[in-house]
């Protein structure tokens, strides 16, 4: 979920995670309440705000030891692994988005390319949708990014276990998406096997520097 | 985002640079602050919020569904263990 954190830091990114969800429950509080002045809401600081994130994203991935490491051992079979990740998120999340029908292939498409990213994904979906779709449209699209992405994050972490035994060693790192290099990291560790540590590791850094790239992408396809 | 995995690897050896992680967490804390602002403030979203939420369960699940079959496959003909080595 969140780069540059290492290998020490699980209970860190537990934690953080955490820290998340409280601080976007506190938000609806707020708003609900409406304690929020009206300019923090406007479309002008959320976007700027959103471009500092972006520059950091992109600072915490160059700046990553692992990274050199990673990209000298790649070899393309490992390639192979978040490759399946992602076609098959997005073929199946392209099957059911037949069956809802408020939202179109791409937005779905959107939600689905979060990968357990929730933080990054619902941001990006909620400012980036509102010029095409409208602000309540935007913010319910977000929304629905959020939630999925950490059923996504949950289910991983929860049934880990079966999905080794039915799935294969692969299916937890697969089915934790962009978290599969922290937040369950531990939990790949412990069911799929230390084997597959370095493969996860890997997984997660390409999965998630595809979110910023593929849900902007999906965004501005309808 | 490129402008700052370039930015990143130059300054790669300057000390602090992981305070970035830091402070990208706070940027996404502040930003999710907003975001929870704008939808709590949004009574409309807050009514759909139950449908909302069976739209993302659906979603999630297929998403996990369809990445554990994938993984599978990419198991199956690629990782299978080939004279006891598993996973390099």
């Amino acid at each position: 979920m969140f780069i540059n954190i290492g290998s020490a830091g699980e209970e860190v990114t537990m934690r953080s995670s955490m820290l998340i969800v409280a601080a976007f429950l506190l938000g609806c509080l707020a708003g609900y309440k409406e304690w929020l002045p009206e300019w923090i809401l406007g479309e002008g600081v959320t976007m700027w705000v959103l471009y500092a994130l972006m520059f950091q994203v992109g600072i915490g991935i160059g700046s990553d030891s692992r990274l050199k490491e990673i990209l000298r051992s790649l070899s393309p079979r490992m390639l192979l692994v978040p490759c399946a990740t992602i076609i098959g998120t997005l073929l199946a999340v392209a099957i059911v988005s037949l069956g809802l029908q408020r939202w179109s292939l791409a937005e779905v498409l959107a939600v689905g390319s979060g990968f357990g990213y929730y933080s990054l994904s619902s941001i990006l979906i909620s400012s980036l949708k509102e010029s095409s779709i409208g602000v309540q449209a935007a913010a319910e699209l977000g929304t629905i990014a959020l939630m999925a992405n950490i059923f996504r994050e949950m289910m991983t972490l929860t049934l880990a276990p079966l999905m080794v035994r039915w799935f294969s060693p692969l299916a937890p790192i697969c089915a934790g998406g962009a978290t599969s290099m922290d937040v369950t990291l531990p939990i790949i560790t412990r069911f799929s096997g230390r084997d597959w540590v370095f493969i996860a590791i890997l997984h997660g850094i390409v999965v998630d520097m595809s979110v910023p790239i593929l849900v902007p992408m999906f965004c501005s396809l309808g | 985002m490129f402008l700052g995995v370039g930015v990143g690897y130059l300054i790669r050896k300057v000390k602090g640079v992981g305070l970035v992680s830091m402070t990208t967490m706070l940027t996404i804390i502040v930003l999710l602050f907003i975001m929870g602002g704008e939808i709590g403030g949004n009574r409309q979203v807050m009514r759909n919020m139950a449908s909302l939420g069976g739209e993302a369960l659906v979603i999630a699940v297929a998403a996990t569904l369809g990445s554990v079959v994938a993984a599978r496959y990419v198991y199956k003909y690629w990782f299978r263990r080939r004279g006891g080595d598993n996973a390099q």
